[in-house]
């Protein structure tokens, strides 16, 4: 599975790049750069002193991984691609941790961040081009999508199930494809809707809505004093499933039946929750939804445009970091509940480490180190409350008491599901999720009306991927 | 360059009216074409010498002006991101690629304009047809067959990449230019003993020269614009092009970040418009001759 | 190994194996290949046997990290009855169709202008071309920055010098407008190229021919359309040819501007199938969405290529 790069394909582009006469001052050099490019980890490493590892253990606990690692030595290049967070300075302290673990183990480790709508693209080119990062940091349950090409972690998962005291389930259920735990859960990022309390009250408003009828009323008088309340219905990875998802579960309303096969998004509970989109689309949002990614909503937000708006906590945390005019009238609410109560889908993130990498045992290592006490805690103490602990010890990190603003977050853990609920993580689920069939269903209607056909049409979508109807 | 006008030319009556309907009927209408045209750069220009604070909290400022000119953009940019790095790989990229097309342009144009042979009017069909496959028919398999050279994520997937649309171009273009170059020339070459290599390198090459800068300039700002193959064959930050970097790396997840993007924007045209500049002329006359004589 | 005589005069008649080598290397059809190989070899490697694999893939049903199997036809079956593709398909169309016909006629209108004397031409020309030359993505995020649902330099024109109090136009939240929008920047984008292109064209018309027409008594109308149009007719089709090329496999613009949505709105053949390979993972049925453009580019190609042809007959 894993692919070794070894030189003998490049002997025949050799040849080929020689009869290639007249152009070969220009090739010549360009076969040079390659075979440069070809082998960043010829190089041996020095060895890496027993006293740094055996720091690390010693810091970290008793880890099972971490402490083998004293005896292992590593070399070459990692490189990891993940998200931008919207917390910078998550991104800023995790680029230290491999700083610090590189200069340790004798790796250069490089950290790369790139928009969260483009890692996708970027894993399936680098899975079909077999090179590429060595970790990618993965959404939902990506691994399930991705199965045949990730690395074996059974080993790393099951030694940080024991030391951490177990994962969150549903993040379980997503990493562990098939019996084989193929990601090491790493983080949560709720979402709760952020307010403006003084707006609200203008509006003649006392509290955030609890339910969706309540949010429609609300809604309706927010657009008439033009400062909307609004949420995402573009394609987009987080905002859009975490708000479409989780208004179709509450509505009683699912893609699947519990055999994760039969499809069954043909329902009165499915007419019911569009319905009532269109409606909330109608006469509470306005169009600029249809095209908002992820950022779109911190930013309406920031420049006074939108009186709420669901999302992780970075909106609060972003105006606090730049003390805005308008920090001590914002407020956070969890999600109103429908006729089904309250569901969520959480933004969840794995560390999946690619079976075309030839540094994974590094990757490995690397990836159970950011798990570790001292790296952990760091991180979500940078964080602000605004990424959540995958594995139940770090739940009691004091973090998530501090600012008593960002609580509702910590309340809708509970509500946490997985795309393709009821049926099991399965790489149909992802791929209803990757073209965005749910939120497109709401979104579709909401421009045009029709509940049914729009129905009828992700029905027929969803049928091509699961294969079967109720 | 400028020639008489035929239209202004036949205009008669008096100087007045000559002016009202010159106004009206020329300068308006440029005028209308140039604002247009050249807002998005004014525009550019002047976010990028704003402070955030200016460009997103500051609702009472008149936009079009900068208030308080800063070159913190810049200095962001080079600190915070890998712009230097990515302007490098553009670089390189672009130089390489275009020196390799146009060898291979200027060869294969000599060959097609000027030399008998059994086959030729089929390849030039071919070249021609080949110019007009886009890059987005064929990137699903090119990136197999980058992968299977084992070019993924370096340089050299789009330095052998980008000759697929710059020879043909180059080829098509040159191939007009060696046309127009006399056959006397080079047969009293012939004649004289000097094998064919000779003269072509000596009389139709010297020759070909405006058409080769032509050519130049087209490749260079082809594969310096060039973005799908650079988003797809490219993973790591310090390999991408200035496009890639741009539009991969400058958008912040937290807080809009215009004024870094616009920087780069510009300081990314700079190049182009540097040799756009000196080779203009040559430009334009690329332009005719590749739309005149296709 | 000795030398023998005869031998030897035979290596004095018959030229020298390099010598011999030479000359075979200056035979026309000979160096033509020698000279022609770099380019062929390139576009072998990169042109041919792609387009060839492309089609392979196209009737696999290749996912990303698993391998395919032979379908046939089916994703092309597929794609026909998706409702996405026959979206993108009509949206390709009228993006292509609206976006070359206004670049026409703007670009003309502009040539013409720009064939007028006045002071500063050259300048004026150069400035001209620069949304042509400015890399598309570069420009693009420009119009991005003003179409920005919060932060819209057109929407504070609208408020501040119209008195417009909303609702403003959601650019590129509203399906309809996002194609408009990402239209415009194409024509944008695509104007100068016409306009030079054109200009050069004009700039062979013949002026006695247009004087004796003057004189004649034909009005502007009349000789814009009996002497000016047909000189610049092969221009204006080699011109009218790349763009509805370039126009109808773009990509880059709205991958930058809109994605493909808002609902697909602006999905394009090229954005569809990246979308679908590279998002989706569905790299056989991404590949017959590409290899959808094809046959319609081969038959624009081949129509406007035997129009030329008859013209210079």
């Amino acid at each position: 599975m894993s692919d070794k790069v070894d030189p003998t394909p490049r002997i025949p582009r050799r040849l080929f790049i020689k009869r290639a006469s007249l152009a070969a001052a220009g090739l010549t050099l360009g076969a040079a750069g390659l075979a440069a490019c070809g082998d960043p980890t010829a190089t041996s490493a020095p060895a890496t002193t027993a006293a740094s590892s055996g720091g690390t253990t010693a810091a970290g606990g008793a880890s099972a991984t971490t402490a083998a690692a004293s005896t292992k030595q590593f070399s070459g290049e990692l490189k990891l691609l993940q998200w931008v967070s919207f917390v910078p300075a998550a991104d800023d302290e995790i680029k230290r941790q491999a700083e610090e673990w590189g200069k340790k183990n004798n790796v250069k480790v490089t950290i790369e961040p790139i928009p969260g709508n483009e890692v996708q693209p970027k894993t399936v080119a680098a899975i079909e081009a077999k090179a590429g990062p060595d970790i990618i940091q993965m959404d939902y349950n990506w691994p399930w999508l991705y199965e045949t090409a990730l690395a074996d972690m059974t080993k790393e998962y099951n030694a940080l199930k024991t030391q951490l005291g177990g994962f969150q389930a549903f993040m379980e259920a997503n990493s562990i494809v098939n019996g084989t735990p193929r990601a090491i859960p790493y983080c949560i990022v709720p979402g709760a809707w952020v307010y403006r309390k003084s707006w609200f009250k203008e509006a003649g408003i006392d509290k955030f809505p609890e339910n969706w009828d309540q949010f429609y009323d609300a809604g309706k008088k927010l657009k008439a004093a033009n400062r909307p309340m609004l949420q995402t219905m573009g394609q987009t990875f987080g905002d859009a499933p975490g708000m479409w998802y989780s208004f179709l579960w509450e509505h009683g309303g699912k893609e699947v039946m519990e055999d994760g096969k039969t499809v069954a998004i043909n329902s009165p509970e499915t007419l019911m929750a569009v319905e009532k989109a269109i409606a909330i689309y109608k006469d509470c949002f306005t169009p600029d939804v249809l095209a908002w990614d992820d950022n779109s909503n911190n930013k309406a937000f920031q420049a006074e445009q939108i009186s709420a708006t669901l999302n992780g906590a970075s909106i609060y945390l972003t105006a606090k970091k730049q003390n805005a005019p308008y920090l001590a009238d914002m407020a956070q609410a969890i999600q109103p509940a429908g006729p089904q109560g309250r569901a969520a889908t959480q933004l969840n993130k794995t560390h999946a480490v690619m079976g075309y990498s030839k540094n994974q045992d590094a990757a490995k290592e690397f990836v159970s180190w950011l798990m570790q006490p001292d790296q952990y805690n760091k991180w979500l103490d940078v964080g602000g409350a605004y990424s959540f602990p995958s594995a139940k010890l770090y739940e009691k990190n004091p973090v998530f008491d501090k600012d008593p603003v960002l609580l509702p977050f910590k309340d809708t853990l509970a509500y946490g599901r997985n795309v393709g609920w009821p049926g099991p993580p399965s790489a149909a689920a992802t791929q209803a999720f990757s073209k965005y069939l749910i939120v497109n269903m709401f979104a579709g209607a909401a421009k045009n009306g029709d509940a049914k056909k729009v129905i009828a049409d992700t029905e027929a979508e969803l049928v091509k991927i699961y294969g079967a109807k109720k | 360059m400028s020639q008489a006008n035929p239209t202004l030319h036949m205009v008669r009556g008096s100087r007045w009216g000559y002016r009202v309907q010159r106004v009206l009927f020329f300068w308006i209408p440029l005028a209308t074409f140039l604002i247009v045209l050249l807002f998005p750069f004014y525009w550019m220009l002047v976010t990028s010498f704003k402070t955030d604070r200016e460009l997103y909290y500051d609702r009472k400022a008149n936009p079009f002006i900068v208030g308080a000119p800063t070159m913190e953009q810049y200095l962001q940019l080079f600190e915070k991101s890998s712009f230097v790095v990515w302007l490098m790989n553009t670089i390189f990229i672009s130089v390489a690629s275009t020196a390799i097309s146009l060898v291979c342009g200027v060869l294969a144009g000599y060959a097609l304009a000027r030399l008998r042979f059994k086959g030729a009017s089929f390849l030039a069909l071919a070249i021609f047809i080949s110019y007009l496959v886009p890059q987005t028919l064929l990137f699903l398999p090119l990136q197999d067959v980058v992968r299977g050279f084992g070019l993924y994520d370096t340089p050299w997937a789009l330095i052998l990449t980008y000759p697929t649309f710059l020879i043909p171009f180059c080829t098509w273009l040159l191939m007009g230019y060696f046309k127009s170059v006399p056959f006397e020339l080079e047969e009293a070459a012939l004649i004289d003993g000097a094998s064919r290599f000779t003269a072509m390198w000596r009389i139709a090459i010297p020759l070909a020269v405006p058409g080769i800068l032509s050519a130049l300039i087209f490749a260079f700002t082809l594969s310096w614009n060039e973005f799908l193959y650079a988003l797809i064959f490219l993973s790591s930050s310090a390999q991408k092009t200035i496009p890639v970097g741009i539009t991969s790396e400058l958008f912040r997840a937290d807080a809009p970040s215009y004024g870094q993007i616009m920087a780069a924007a510009i300081l990314g045209s700079v190049p182009v418009a540097i040799a756009y500049a000196f080779l203009v002329e040559y430009y334009v006359a690329g332009l005719s001759a590749g739309a005149v004589k296709g | 190994m000795a030398v023998q005589p005869k031998r030897l005069e035979e290596v004095f008649e018959r030229p020298a194996p390099l010598t011999r080598l030479r000359s075979y290397l200056d035979r026309e059809g000979v160096f033509a290949y020698v000279i022609l190989a770099p380019a062929l070899i390139v576009l072998v490697v990169f042109i041919a046997y792609p387009f060839v694999l492309g089609i392979w893939l196209s009737l696999t049903d290749k996912r990303a990290s698993l391998p395919g199997n032979f379908v046939g036809a089916d994703n092309f079956i597929k794609d026909l009855q998706d409702t996405i593709f026959q979206k993108t398909v009509v949206n390709t169309f009228v993006y292509t169709i609206v976006a070359t016909i206004f670049k026409l006629v703007l670009g003309l209108g502009l040539a013409l202008l720009m064939n007028q004397p006045f002071r500063g031409k050259n300048l004026i020309r150069a400035f001209v071309l620069l949304p042509w030359i400015v890399p598309t993505v570069l420009s693009t995020v420009v119009w991005q920055w003003m179409f920005d649902p919060s932060y819209s330099i057109l929407n504070w024109t609208l408020k501040n010098w119209f008195a417009w109090s909303g609702p403003f136009p959601s650019w590129l939240g509203d399906p309809f407008l996002a194609l408009c929008c990402v239209i415009f920047v194409n024509i944008w984008r695509g104007v100068p190229f016409f306009a030079i292109s054109l200009l050069a064209g004009l700039q062979t018309v013949s002026l006695e021919l247009f004087e004796a027409a003057a004189i004649d008594g034909a009005n502007a109308v009349q000789r814009f359309m009996h002497i000016t149009l047909p000189t610049i007719r092969p221009v204006l089709m080699i011109v009218t040819l790349f763009s509805v090329v370039w126009t109808f496999a773009d990509f880059q613009l709205v991958y930058v501007l809109t994605k493909g949505g808002p609902l697909n709105s602006t999905q394009l053949f090229a954005t569809y199938s990246y979308d679908t390979a590279l998002r989706g993972g569905q790299i056989g049925l991404g590949a017959s969405i590409a290899l959808f453009m094809f046959p319609i580019l081969a038959l624009v190609v081949f129509v406007i290529q035997r129009r030329l042809r008859k013209e210079s007959n």
